[in-house]
């Protein structure tokens, strides 16, 4: 199901991204001491590889039926990719990123 | 009504398959062979997976599906950036959605870029993709939970693991030989346990699988393979065991064919095709070397000199890393690809200006074809074909390369720094060559008949024909009437169907013109490819 991005609180927006991630992990048979909540870490927490970040941007693509977010603020830093990247900072980046995006 | 069964072999080669009917590893397929009709099927301009298969699938070639390669360039302003390609990409329809679209069902397993998956009448997984990622690449969505109930199926022995699979161009160590392919084997049981059990418990119209583990294990072990070099080979016991090892999953596969056969019944078609051939290579040709002693491109100074015989580097984002954009103007940015790409000037960007162009093409490929070796003074580069549209000014796919080249033993030019342009492998690998396998046999098939090299563009056409259906004019191929039975051709003629198809709004004519937004976009998710490792 897509939605529009628009319509989201940030809360919202957390749960939906939380929902994308276990939709993305739930075959992934993953020892979590705890649920995926906004301060999970995507390599450390959730295994993730370079493939998986792939798949994930895709993922939520579909999901918010959006195109045109600028990633690369999520994941480059001064000129190198983040080591780590934490659930509520893809929501905060998307909170910011959703209302400029371009639906398509 | 007949069913039909088409069986892709990626890499097959009759440079194999003959020896091992001979020597009895495939008796199944020397029986279907010698019921039926067969002969070379030439692949695409690049004999690659990406575009060979999704040729097969849509009868069109890489310049109407507009996939050429695992992945794509994108230039902008800051550099030039790889993304990988995927089904939204492709830009026409395939066989699948063109029979479900005429009412018949459909079972497709394992074919490249079939992810993220377009909606059939009927069942739906991507190949090349990781087994954590192989739910979103599944259609039904509830297949893959269909899946994972199976005692006999492993989700996790269908996926790829991207990380064994490089070891295909960038080596593999002795020790691991066994394993590798015992893994290939595995993979290639797993799709076959899962494809019965579809069979037998929802069959369809037209049921299709590939089977990849055949051109893995021919890249690494063609000299155990190739008759002509197994004696050298195999010259202790343990090779003669990994020969062994690697014959067996042959066998395996002819094993498989006839069960999913016997399942599909007695009334069955059976379409067997391969996505390109397969050869020995000798010596790695390192094109971006030659690209910077010929003045076409520069080095970035951390750049460091290869010296194990890699095709490319670990990392896809040190493909581009490698090259200092400001002074390139001739590149190559993936060994699969076989291309070179030129930087046109647009935006105030430095590069080739479209009135230099056609020049500028024209001169590098005479030099590419006048390039010798330096000891044995061969021609090096057997073709450089150039993008004849682009140059005449007509449309071309944005990502279509300038210039695509064949090398003198078939394989893939190295885009790393050398202190070479041509070094020879210290032992012989396989790779790629553009005659692979058709072989077609069933109620209106041809008996005995060996046929005279066919396209891959035809494969398309002949799958829609053989399930009666109307084959849209837009498609390249032809159906191949010589592999049919007269009394089979006249009771079902070709029937071409005059009706455009519908239009896809991903077809490339119909793209808006890109946002400035969307190639900020589309820049941010390349670059995090870099994060591919």
């Amino acid at each position: 199901m897509t939605t529009t991005p628009l319509s989201y609180s940030p809360e919202e927006l957390s749960a939906q991204v939380i929902a994308v991630l276990n939709e993305l992990t739930m075959d992934w048979e993953l020892d979590l001491e705890e649920d995926i909540g906004p301060s999970t870490r995507l390599i450390d927490d959730l295994a993730f590889e370079s493939i998986d970040i792939v798949r994930f941007v895709v993922a939520l693509e579909q999901h918010f039926n959006c195109k045109g977010l600028p990633f690369e603020k999520l994941f480059m830093r001064d000129g190198d990719y983040v080591d780590e990247l934490r659930v509520n900072e893809v929501v905060e980046f998307l909170n910011e990123s959703l209302p400029t995006a371009h639906s398509s | 009504m007949k069913k039909l069964l088409m069986i892709g072999l990626d890499g097959a080669t009759y440079a194999l398959l003959k020896p091992l009917i001979a020597d009895g590893y495939m008796p199944f397929l020397g029986k279907v062979m010698a019921e039926g009709a067969y002969g070379e099927l030439m692949s695409t301009p690049n004999p690659l997976t990406p575009p060979g298969w999704i040729s097969t699938v849509t009868g069109c070639s890489p310049d109407v599906h507009g996939i050429y390669d695992f992945l794509r360039p994108e230039s902008t302003e800051a550099g030039v950036f790889l993304k990988v390609n995927d089904s939204r990409d492709i830009l026409c329809d395939t066989v699948w959605t063109l029979a479900s679209r005429q009412g018949k069902r459909v079972t497709t397993l394992n074919f490249y870029g079939m992810s993220p998956p377009v909606e059939v009448d009927g069942y739906l997984i991507s190949g090349f993709i990781p087994w954590r990622h192989l739910r979103s690449a599944t259609f039904p969505e509830s297949l893959f939970d269909t899946v994972k109930s199976l005692p006999n199926v492993d989700i996790k022995k269908l996926g790829m693991d991207i990380g064994e699979e490089k070891k295909c161009i960038q080596g593999l160590p002795e020790e691991e030989y066994e394993d590798w392919i015992h893994l290939q084997s595995e993979r290639d049981a797993a799709w076959t346990e899962l494809l019965s059990h579809l069979m037998e418990h929802d069959p369809t119209d037209l049921t299709a699988i590939v089977y990849d583990g055949t051109d893995k294990i021919q890249h690494l072990f063609w000299r155990y393979l190739d008759p002509s070099l197994v004696e050298e080979t195999t010259a202790i016991p343990w090779d003669t065991h990994i020969r062994e090892l690697c014959l067996n999953s042959y066998r395996q596969i002819d094993q498989s064919i006839e069960r999913l056969v016997a399942i599909s019944g007695p009334d069955t078609h059976l379409v067997i095709t391969s996505d390109h051939g397969f050869g020995p290579t000798h010596e790695v040709v390192y094109v971006n070397e030659w690209l910077a002693r010929n003045g076409y491109l520069s080095w970035t100074a951390q750049t460091i000199v290869d010296n194990t015989s890699k095709l490319t580097a670990d990392r896809i984002k040190d493909h581009t890393l490698m090259i200092d954009w400001e002074h390139t103007l001739a590149y190559s940015l993936t060994p699969s690809s076989n291309a070179i790409y030129v930087k046109q000037a647009k935006d105030g960007t430095q590069g080739v200006s479209p009135e230099e162009y056609p020049d500028f093409c024209r001169t590098l490929q005479q030099k590419l074809l006048d390039y010798r070796h330096p000891i044995d003074g061969g021609q090096v580069f057997a073709k450089a074909d150039l993008n004849e549209n682009r140059l005449a000014g007509k449309p071309s796919l944005e990502h279509a390369p300038d210039i695509t080249l064949g090398l003198r033993d078939g394989g893939f030019v190295s885009i790393l720094r050398s202190a070479e342009v041509v070094k020879t492998r210290d032992k012989v690998d396989g790779t790629h060559r553009p005659n692979g396998v058709f072989i077609a046999w069933g109620p209106d098939i041809a008996s005995g008949k060996h046929l005279e090299p066919l396209s891959i563009l035809d494969v398309t056409p002949m799958l829609l024909h053989l399930m009666g259906l109307e084959i849209p004019k837009e498609i390249e191929g032809r159906v191949p009437v010589e592999a049919l039975k007269a009394e089979a051709l006249s009771a079902n003629p070709v029937k071409i169907s005059e009706m455009v198809q519908p239009a896809k709004p991903k077809a490339a004519a119909d793209r808006p013109e890109i946002s400035e937004d969307e190639k900020d976009a589309l820049m941010a998710q390349l670059k995090l490819l870099g994060y591919m490792d």
